[in-house]
């Protein structure tokens, strides 16, 4: 190990930087410390960690919470990624710009924070599940047959096909229509509010 | 489809980063780290944040300032059960490949295409088979023409091998297992025809 010095039983505190030196190094020789910095030398480069059974290296808290498409868009327009044609100028790297295409060609790109909370809110009362509203939110089904594979065990769970036009409702009401990827197969969304999107719908 | 993750690690920035900013040389180093490689938790997408950065010191005969770091980051990691708008990548014998742009080893095996189906070679691709599904007397081919929802029904992590053969296909550390045998699910098209008839149902 590098400078080993030893451990003269300094507590850990502000001020001396001497003090706070010694004690890190003290907390390097316990139980086989390895920076994990050193490791990525040594794997494969697209694996970087082998199956993390030890919490010694990197503490980490697997999730810390799940994201709509609309949050991670929101995340990279936020840095920038819209503004930028070229490209080169923003800071976000060419795997952000890949994930930033997907996003703009699915739902999440017309929504806003407020939709999305005030849609959240008001799927109270048909008692789906967290997993099941974050579905709704980025997929935006249109019909009872999209539904129908987003939603688990309708019948058992008391979800009727009142309850599934409810929520198709609500969808309609509050979520925006999602752009037109393909110009086709988005015709039905004319009675949305977002007129703006279909002008640029080829009508068939 | 994303999660936030916090983790807590030390990183060492290199002594020629130390003129930027702190906060945007730790990010340079976590990107290089850990952006677009795939964790035990998924694949990394971005970083979110960094919550904290403490330490900064200098050791004996090393160059970098080591900082103990926690911070945030956005990790693809669909949930089983979760809806996907993703696009057909190729197809053969085994089954379906799609793709989201920034993700590619989507498979969908054959048992998991409805049934009655069956495969054909492909009269555009010649190295290609083409599925298609035969429904009530009609034929509803799987091909590039639009979005495929699929449905995620497993994750796995492939371990690193340790040999390849020369040709081989390059090793995939994240492999999803989707689905599209369900209502709802499969090529878009097949279901924009059904919607009408269902919301003319509706309406009566």
């Amino acid at each position: 190990m590098r400078g080993a010095l030893p451990n003269w039983g300094l507590t850990k505190g502000k001020g001396n930087w001497f003090h706070a030196l010694v004690s890190s190094l003290a907390s390097r020789h316990d139980q086989n410390y390895i920076p994990t910095n050193f490791l990525d030398h040594h794997k494969n480069r697209t694996y970087l960690f082998s199956p993390i059974t030890s919490d010694k290296t990197v503490r980490m808290k697997a999730n810390a919470g799940t994201l709509t498409n609309f949050e991670v868009l929101d995340l990279l327009n936020s840095r920038g990624a819209s503004n930028d044609t070229t490209r080169v100028i923003a800071p976000i790297t060419t795997l952000e710009y890949k994930v930033y295409d997907y996003l703009m060609e699915t739902p999440a790109c017309t929504q806003t924070l407020e939709i999305i909370t005030n849609f959240s809110d008001q799927c109270e009362d048909f008692k789906l599940a967290k997993a099941e509203i974050l579905n709704i939110i980025n997929i935006r089904p249109s019909s009872t047959v999209n539904l129908a594979s987003i939603l688990e065990e309708p019948s058992e769970r008391g979800i009727d096909k009142k309850a599934k036009e409810g929520i198709l409702k609500l969808v309609e009401a509050l979520l925006p229509s999602p752009p037109i990827v393909e110009a086709r197969g988005e015709n039905e969304e004319e009675e949305t509010e977002e007129g703006e999107q279909l002008a640029t719908a080829v009508l068939r | 489809m994303f999660c936030l993750s916090e983790m807590e690690d030390t990183v060492r920035v290199p002594p020629d980063l130390l003129k930027l900013p702190l906060e945007v040389a730790i990010k340079k180093v976590l990107q290089k780290l850990l952006l677009n490689k795939v964790l035990s938790i998924g694949l990394c997408v971005t970083i979110y944040d960094i919550k904290s950065a403490e330490g900064g010191f200098v050791l004996p005969g090393d160059g970098p300032a080591t900082y103990k770091v926690r911070f945030r980051i956005v990790v693809f990691r669909p949930f089983v059960g979760e809806v996907i708008a993703a696009r057909f990548k190729e197809s053969d014998s085994n089954g379906l490949r799609l793709t989201l742009g920034f993700f590619e080893d989507i498979y969908v095996p054959a048992p998991l295409i409805p049934r009655p189906n069956r495969c054909e070679p492909d009269p555009y691709n010649r190295s290609q088979m083409r599925w298609v599904w035969i429904f009530e007397e009609q034929e509803y081919i799987i091909d590039h023409s639009c979005q495929i929802n699929f449905r995620v029904e497993n994750i796995s992590y492939p371990p690193v091998p340790t040999e390849q053969a020369e040709d081989a296909k390059p090793f995939a550390p994240m492999v999803i297992t989707g689905t599209i045998d369900d209502d709802g699910l499969g090529p878009v098209s097949w279901w924009e025809g059904c919607s009408e008839r269902n919301n003319e149902d509706d309406d009566t």
